[in-house]
């Protein structure tokens, strides 16, 4: 089983463990960003002194998959909401759906135009990408993969963290700890 | 209009907490009382979080049941960095948003959870 400890074991004064940087999972971004405000009031304001005390200690990167999920997040979700809230009719997601909506739906535009400005802003000074050596893939990763334990984007995580020495994953996703490997899982 | 300084009256510049939103909302709620348009200034400000947005924005366009360009009409702010525009924006829409759930007898838990994806 990997090893999962607590947020203050990376902050006090002499920590055990020689991190230098830590990846975000797209749980804690939808914590620290809330983009659509449904985050518990004490869980964004917790998670918001979290970032900012880890960042004051260490480098926090996110990874491209990581921004990925986030958008996609970010896409659905706003679509459904505009659906449910601004038309009669609900139609599933579907990236048709969505490109009609946002070539004749001015509405539509203007709102999304509103959450891509957050998503650049969320990843090019919030969480911004990781170093280059953090983000190479390995081909074989996707033998190791078996989705039995969480979904790819956390097994790429870990496994990117798990490939530095100096790295950790900071996340609220229960789903970390049943990884068996090396990597250090922050919890928050 | 009355201009709030806002770090000046949280005396703090870390505006994160939703208490500290409360504490503004009070200030705002009074103002409005008294028929005065409000100027938030966050001069000095170095963090927000969206919880404080939403408790001190959000709330104020719920409660007064307006929409945002309400909103902009009775309170303005300045000295917000371009991503602190951001985030109050998303506050405001975020917050047109819940109104239009309440309006509905829809509780925004509920549809929350049943219209965002899993991650």
């Amino acid at each position: 089983m990997g090893k999962t400890i607590g947020i203050k074991r990376v902050l006090r004064p002499n920590p055990d463990y020689p991190i230098r940087q830590i990846l975000v999972d797209t749980s804690i971004v939808i914590r620290y960003e809330n983009p659509f405000g449904f985050v518990k009031a004490d869980v964004n304001s917790r998670t918001v002194q979290q970032v900012h005390r880890l960042k004051s200690h260490y480098q926090l990167h996110a990874t491209m998959l990581t921004a990925a999920e986030y958008f996609k997040y970010v896409q659905v979700g706003y679509y459904n909401i505009f659906i449910q809230t601004n038309s009669g009719h609900f139609r599933k997601y579907s990236i048709a759906n969505f490109k009609s909506l946002k070539k004749n739906s001015a509405h539509f535009q203007r709102g999304w135009q509103l959450r891509l400005s957050a998503f650049r802003k969320t990843f090019q000074r919030h969480f911004p990408p990781a170093p280059q050596e953090a983000v190479n893939y390995n081909p074989a990763v996707f033998d190791a993969f078996d989705g039995s334990k969480a979904d790819f984007g956390d097994f790429m995580l870990y496994r990117q963290a798990e490939s530095l020495t100096d790295c950790a994953i900071l996340t609220a996703d229960k789903d970390f700890a049943l990884f068996e490997g090396n990597a250090i899982v922050i919890r928050v | 209009m009355t201009v709030i300084i806002v770090c000046e009256l949280l005396q703090t510049t870390s505006l994160l907490s939703p208490d500290k939103g409360r504490e503004l909302t009070e200030k705002i709620r009074e103002c409005l009382q008294d028929d005065a348009d409000v100027m938030l200034d966050f001069r000095e400000c170095e963090y927000l979080s969206s919880s404080f947005l939403n408790e001190a924005i959000g709330k104020q366009l719920i409660e007064n049941q307006w929409t945002a360009a309400e909103f902009k009409a009775r309170i303005q702010w300045q000295n917000l960095s371009e991503d602190a525009e951001i985030d109050l924006a998303l506050a405001l829409e975020n917050a047109e948003t819940k109104l239009h759930l309440i309006r509905n007898d829809i509780d925004p838990e509920e549809f929350y959870n049943n219209n965002l994806p899993d991650v």
